[in-house]
């Protein structure tokens, strides 16, 4: 007999099934996962996972259980029956899933769970259902065909499914391991990863139900992060543009930035970075959450290069850079998400627990991979310096303080002095001024001049005693107690004391007090703030240059328990700038300011449970509001 | 009384301020001597009768407190005011004068810089007021300066020896 012209055919031997089944899933979480990833293609809405662990009584089941379009005769047979046989990769854009598998094979993955298989199915339309029984222990022998090996089938009513809704269950017995509730909780944290949190499947939801034990039973929810030091998205458009967008709590304003990339082929990619700051950061990194750059296609998630959590090559990194490295691959939480329909270029394997080389895949990493180095650079230089110029910053900054402190007290020892001092002097001027006076007055001479200069020394000199008093109680800081006092009078008091600069300077300045506000305040307090905002005030007045009519208008307004000082100008306002910085210890607008007199008043005005704010207006003015408390009433 | 038989000593450290007060002083008609030191102080009021001290609080050696509490023990009657540079609140100040009339039956406390108008009328109110006829109270301005206390008539009798022995 000659040889020539015959065709022989392949067979598949029957292990082939354990070869799939079991081998190809490596966990039996992976084998629940990919049965629930077919029952989202069905079109299910809902699947219901119930786990039965093995008891003395029981003999242990998981059941799968989804609302999709479930199976006739003719499906099972084309769709179940035969191995590697899968419509799933002809997408058509009108439909309404998008599958998540393509291979064909993801019935075989109850093997992994169990020995034995019941589908229960029926099809929406079809008054009955079929039963299926299958052994996967029939698969076991290596002499079998693959052919050789049946399954069970019978049609007949299923009460377990209304009349008019269809689905699918499968029931997996004679369990291959025992499903404790730490196993059923370590089920559930998968499969809240498995699901994309910023583009999840549409009207889709997974319960995990282990009937007894109502804490590890219930719908899944996939685990978002609600902020992070550095919130960076990433969003590639058709043509190739991508947006960047970077947020987070450590970025002050929200900035985007837009750019053309050669890949047309990523259009649809979005990806989300958030990344935990190991120092200065402000945010909490998530505790249910590995960290890592996870990718979901459809919703769903796919396992990059199997389990390669590195696939971006961070942790590479950071080894190759001996620590230098900005970002820490433990503080890195990442979700990229893609489309099969958009993507059609990334593939996965057939265990579906990797994607396919190549070129689209490679794109997707090189992108990643880029705008990672971005972010890296970002940090180096906004949140990181190295560690010697750190330390050799905080020595300063700690020595600069040390000074600071010093200072401080000795100007405070040094103004309690210098106010003794500058007193003697004073003394001497304003007695001798009255004596000039006094001695002439005792010679007769008469003279209206003469009185006015006395006058005007004696003023003075209260003027500047009272400004020597002020220094000294703020270096001293003795605001201790409180009295009760006419408030009206002191504001009108203190305006007055100013009165001859505002006039000398062409300012009109308007006091608005009640006849009498009794207040129980700090009096030397109360005429330190209110002469520290009036100087202000004055001192931005001096600066306008067009000829506007200068004003300051003081009002005073409250009860018994709560007084409210209003100072306003109509100044230039204050720059916006500085606006935030108007309290902080030596800001100052002012050429020759100290900065210390706003942070001073509010400090202590804080501390005696009131307030100073302000409101400012470029070229409007400025108004400053002091409100007073007193400590009584409020606590 | 006529202002001037009326004695004041000044004391204060600073010559242009003890200057100004005397003229001022004197202006007002009053008999003014002055001492620059605390050790002047007392040798004047060896010397002479003095109706009233005014003290500045700080002098070298001997602050104005101590020397005030020396020249009772010589011039129990005296009447004083004690002046200040230092820096006080209202209430401080109102404090202080509690204590100081309370520790050394300072008459009066004022803080510099004093307009001479204002010391006058310290000045004329306080000699208005009569001064103490309660030998316990006598008694009690000169054992100050010694830390002596006063509680009993046994005391104020021993008190009023000493007194009668000056």
């Amino acid at each position: 007999m000659s040889a020539d012209g015959q065709r022989l055919p392949f067979e598949a031997s029957a292990h082939l099934q354990t070869l799939i089944g079991r081998e190809l899933f490596r966990t039996e979480e992976s084998a629940v996962i990919e049965l629930i990833k077919n029952a989202y293609d069905s079109d299910a809405t809902r699947v219901i996972v119930t786990i039965r662990p093995q008891s003395q009584r029981e003999p242990g089941e998981v059941e799968i259980r989804d609302d999709g379009v479930g199976m006739g005769r003719r499906e099972f047979e084309r769709l179940f029956m035969v191995a590697g046989y899968s419509e799933k990769d002809r997408v058509e854009y009108g439909s309404k899933r998008i599958p998540t598998g393509e291979k064909g094979i993801g019935r075989f993955a109850s093997d992994r769970i169990g020995h034995d298989l019941v589908v229960l199915t029926k099809k929406k339309s079809a008054r009955e259902g079929a039963r299926i029984e299958i052994n996967w222990d029939d698969f076991a022998s290596r002499r079998k065909k693959f052919s050789d090996v049946t399954a069970n089938y019978r049609e007949e009513m299923l009460p377990l499914f209304d009349k008019k809704s269809g689905g699918t269950i499968l029931r997996i017995s004679r369990l291959r391991s025992v499903w404790t509730p730490k196993r059923i909780e370590a089920l559930r944290n998968s499969l809240s990863q498995l699901i994309d949190p910023y583009v999840p499947p549409s009207d889709f939801e997974i319960d995990v139900q282990a009937p007894g034990n109502d804490r590890i039973s219930g719908v899944i929810e996939p685990v978002t992060i609600s902020s992070a030091d550095i919130d960076l998205k990433l969003r590639i458009k058709n043509g190739g543009q991508l947006t960047r967008i970077l947020g987070g709590e450590r970025i002050g304003l929200v900035r985007e930035t837009q750019l053309q990339t050669k890949f047309q082929n990523l259009a649809g990619l979005r990806a989300r970075f958030f990344l935990f700051l190991q120092r200065g950061g402000s945010s909490r990194r998530p505790k249910n959450l590995e960290p890592g750059v996870r990718l979901f296609r459809d919703g769903f998630r796919v396992e990059p290069f199997g389990h390669d959590k590195d696939w971006l090559g961070i942790a590479e990194r950071k080894a190759s850079r001996a620590g230098h490295a900005q970002i820490d691959p433990k503080r890195l939480f990442g979700v990229v998400s893609i489309s099969r329909r958009t993507h059609l270029g990334i593939r996965d394997t057939t265990s579906r627990e990797a994607l396919l080389d190549s070129e689209d895949v490679r794109d997707l990493v090189t992108i990643l991979k880029d705008e990672l180095s971005i972010l890296e650079e970002l940090i180096r230089e906004e949140f990181t310096v190295p560690k010697w110029e750190a330390n050799k910053a905080r020595e300063q900054s700690r020595k600069t303080a040390e000074f600071e402190t010093a200072r401080l007290q000795t100007l405070g020892i040094m103004a309690i002095g210098v106010a003794h001092d500058l007193r003697q002097p004073l003394q001497t001027i304003r007695l001798q001024a009255e004596n000039i006076a006094r001695r002439l007055g005792q010679l007769d001479v008469e003279d209206a001049l003469i009185s006015e200069c006395q006058t005007a020394i004696d003023r003075s000199v209260s003027r500047i005693d009272k400004r020597i008093r002020l220094f000294a109680s703020i270096s001293s800081g003795t605001f201790e107690d409180e009295q009760e006092i006419d408030l009206a009078r002191l504001v009108n008091e203190t305006c007055e004391d100013i009165r001859n600069i505002c006039t000398s300077r062409d300012i009109e300045l308007t006091v608005a007090v009640p006849s009498k506000q009794i207040a129980s305040v700090n009096e030397t307090l109360v005429i330190a703030v209110l002469t520290i905002i009036l100087n202000n005030a004055i001192e931005a007045l001096d600066e306008i240059v067009d000829d506007r009519t200068k004003r300051i208008i003081v009002t005073l307004t409250g009860n018994k328990a709560n007084h409210t000082i209003e100072i306003s100008d109509n100044a230039d306002g204050i720059p916006e700038e500085i606006r935030a910085n108007i309290f902080q210890r030596f800001t100052s607008q002012k050429p020759n300011g100290m900065g210390l007199g706003l942070n001073i008043s509010r400090s202590i005005v804080r501390a005696r449970n009131g307030d100073i704010s302000f409101k400012s207006e470029i070229k409007k003015g400025t108004t400053f509001t002091v409100r007073l408390s007193a400590i009584d009433s409020v606590t | 009384v006529t202002k001037a038989k009326i004695r004041i000593l000044v004391v204060d450290n600073e010559p242009d301020v003890l200057d100004s007060l005397r003229t001022s002083l004197s202006l007002s008609g009053y008999g003014v001597v002055t001492a620059a030191t605390a050790v002047e102080a007392l040798e004047i009021c060896e010397e002479q009768p003095i109706d009233l001290a005014i003290i500045d609080f700080i002098l070298p050696k001997m602050d104005g407190l101590q020397l005030l509490a020396r020249i009772r023990q010589m011039r129990p009657m005296v009447r004083s005011i004690i002046i200040s540079g230092q820096i006080a609140s209202p209430t401080d100040s109102r404090q202080i004068t509690d204590v100081l009339r309370e520790r050394v039956q300072a008459d009066d406390y004022l803080e510099k810089p004093v307009s001479g108008s204002d010391l006058e009328r310290h000045i004329e109110a306080l000699l208005a007021s009569e001064p103490s006829s309660d030998w316990k109270e006598i008694g009690k301005r000169m054992l100050n300066g010694q830390n002596a206390k006063i509680k009993t008539a046994a005391e104020a009798a021993k008190a009023l020896k000493q007194i009668k022995r000056k």
